[in-house]
């Protein structure tokens, strides 16, 4: 039995080429001209173990003896806990109408935030306050690759949250727009990848969230497919209120958010005006001090 | 640049204020007891859509696919039907019909082990699908112990087969078959409600609980009868006939074989284990609902 595995969608930066910039660019993000709060996001960090990674000490260039091949490579396997503090303190409020990337590079723990945002990973302090349904685009984790297209889609809908009668309402849909209609009775192991990260897409996006969030999920398939993806995504956002994006993308980031939020090794960097962030981002150089920079770290 | 480009944050008594006057619900914080069990209801479509879709899967990628779902529990029958029926012959001791004895004992602690086996993995297992998506987390015990269930079928079929063969008149009594299968399942349950959380904190203890249940295939009389073996040991003997395992075993033999007999006793031990496992496994999964994931 073979679970898919999450993908890390890579973002295609060609496709946001000629793109113009996100709207509403010249709202402000201190709360001016904006709708009500839908997350309030205070102070939270997030710890996690992780097993079985203890140091192994030098691991190159030099073979070790008998007795520390036979031993200690085990002995680094026992009890080997590791705390990972991915987010340190982040605190800023989303509202209404707003998109807003979230640029780092890898391993600054945005897609940790993101998942403490969600609800889905418990956060160790802070809090995370929320309207309604959140949504993260990861209905991937719970569909089956030895099962047949239209069997995923009922169990990733309802693993969404919705009933069988909305599912079947909504499968049509779901299968022109993922472009399957004549695999849809195989099994999803026997798809090209990206039929399969289409389908996906199409599951994940056939409930509209009250927040959602997306993980680096554009940019799968063929140039009109993302041209469909990237208007569900701007249909999504309409009735959403709220999207949030993670990428190491400017482009994507720039193509889709007014906003943009910079995390460094787990702590907010710079929260402000897309264009603004970006080109901080861009140069390595926080606004106010230097030091927080990835540059000057 | 200007100063709001980094804005100073709430403190957290402001924030909460601010959610609060908007309405916003804290993420990640445990939600009452009644409102977790109406969630849980509503999930009831995805929980069986989930059992049923595993169990399928488990039997797909080989020639004979869901066929497997038959043919696992006769080999398995054969192999101890070799092994206590006629390589250590002692263990027929006392026992009329040992092919049927021997049937329905194995088929269902079968069950019972691989459902605490999956129970305590239950969130370990299915950790990208709690880091992916929200929804009452008391769905996947819930969800593996059913995918046994499901699996179970087919072995209760060729079970009926085996025991009609060897001469077993069908009864109105057979149908106590079917309480106590319900009995056993929530007694599965409720222990992988408790193995589920243990063993999402501390993954070492899913290691033991494949030793407890060999343990207890042991020692529940599996394959030889207890009567004999609580002769031989005294009160321990007795602790043996009524801990929970040999009581379940018990009930279901005693619906079908005539030789077996279950009282009121013994339906009421079954009852009561049951419960008391359900509630008691549900609350504690409950308590740690905000934890899981985390790991």
């Amino acid at each position: 039995m073979a679970r898919i595995d999450e993908i890390d969608f890579s973002m295609d930066e060609a496709a946001f080429d000629g793109l113009p910039p996100a709207g509403r660019r010249g709202a402000g993000h201190d709360g001016s001209g904006l709708g009500s709060p839908t997350m309030v996001v205070d102070h939270v960090h997030v710890r996690y173990r992780v097993f079985g990674g203890k140091r192994l000490g030098a691991s190159t260039g030099y073979r070790p003896s008998l007795y520390r091949r036979l031993f200690e490579r085990t002995s680094s396997a026992v009890g080997a806990v590791s705390e990972i503090h991915a987010v340190r303190g982040v605190s800023f409020v989303a509202h209404e109408g707003e998109s807003i990337g979230i640029v780092g590079r890898n391993g600054a723990g945005k897609s940790t935030l993101l998942r403490a945002m969600a609800g889905l990973m418990p956060y160790s302090a802070g809090a995370v306050y929320a309207v309604g349904q959140c949504a993260l685009l990861g209905v991937n984790a719970a569909l089956l690759a030895t099962l047949t297209g239209d069997r995923n889609i009922m169990l990733g809908g309802l693993a969404l949250g919705l009933t069988r009668a909305e599912v079947r309402q909504r499968f049509d849909a779901i299968v022109d727009f993922a472009g399957i209609r004549e695999f849809v009775h195989l099994p999803m192991n026997a798809y090209s990848s990206g039929m399969a990260s289409r389908l996906r897409f199409a599951i994940s996006t056939a409930r509209v969230p009250d927040i959602l969030m997306i993980d680096e999920a554009l940019a799968t398939g063929d140039a009109e497919f993302q041209r469909r993806s990237r208007d569900k995504i701007m249909e999504v956002k309409d009735q959403a209120g709220t999207v949030f994006l993670v990428s190491h993308s400017a482009k994507a980031v720039q193509a889709m958010c007014e906003r943009a939020i910079w995390l460094e090794k787990g702590e907010l960097v710079m929260d402000g005006p897309c264009a603004e962030v970006l080109e901080a981002y861009r140069l390595g150089v926080a606004p106010g001090d230097g030091a927080a920079g990835p540059g000057a770290s | 640049m200007e100063s709001r480009s980094r804005p100073v944050a709430l403190s957290p008594d402001d924030a909460a204020a601010l959610a609060a006057r908007h309405g916003l619900r804290k993420l990640g914080a445990r939600p009452r007891l009644r409102p977790y069990i109406v969630s849980l209801w509503q999930r009831r479509d995805f929980t069986w859509v989930l059992a049923t879709s595993d169990a399928y899967g488990k039997n797909q990628g080989s020639y004979l696919g869901q066929l497997w779902g038959v043919l696992k529990p006769l080999l398995q029958v054969a192999v101890f039907y070799v092994v206590f029926g006629i390589v250590i012959r002692g263990a027929r001791q006392g026992i009329e019909d040992f092919l049927s004895y021997l049937v329905i004992g194995t088929f269902l602690f079968e069950f019972i082990a691989s459902g605490l086996n999956n129970g305590g993995r239950a969130i370990a297992s299915k950790v990208k699908l709690v880091r992916a998506l929200e929804f009452p987390r008391a769905v996947l015990p819930i969800s593996v112990t059913l995918t046994e269930l499901v699996m179970m079928w087919p072995a209760m079929v060729i079970m009926v087969v085996i025991v009609l063969i060897k001469g077993h008149r069908p009864s109105w009594t057979w149908l106590e078959l079917i309480p106590a299968v319900v009995l056993i399942y929530l007694f599965v349950l409720g222990c992988g409600f408790f193995l589920a959380r243990i063993v999402s904190a501390t993954p070492d203890l899913g290691n033991l609980v494949p030793i407890v249940t060999q343990l207890a295939r042991y020692v529940a009389g599996v394959f030889f009868s207890l009567e004999v073996l609580a002769a031989n040991l005294g009160v321990l003997g007795k602790l043996a006939i009524y801990e929970p395992f040999a009581v379940y075993l018990t009930l279901a033999r005693s619906a079908i074989l005539t030789e077996v007999k279950a009282g009121w006793l013994e339906w009421s031990l079954g009852v009561g284990y049951s419960l008391v496992v359900l509630v008691f496994g549900f609350i504690y999964f409950w308590l740690a609902e905000a934890r899981y994931g985390k790991d």
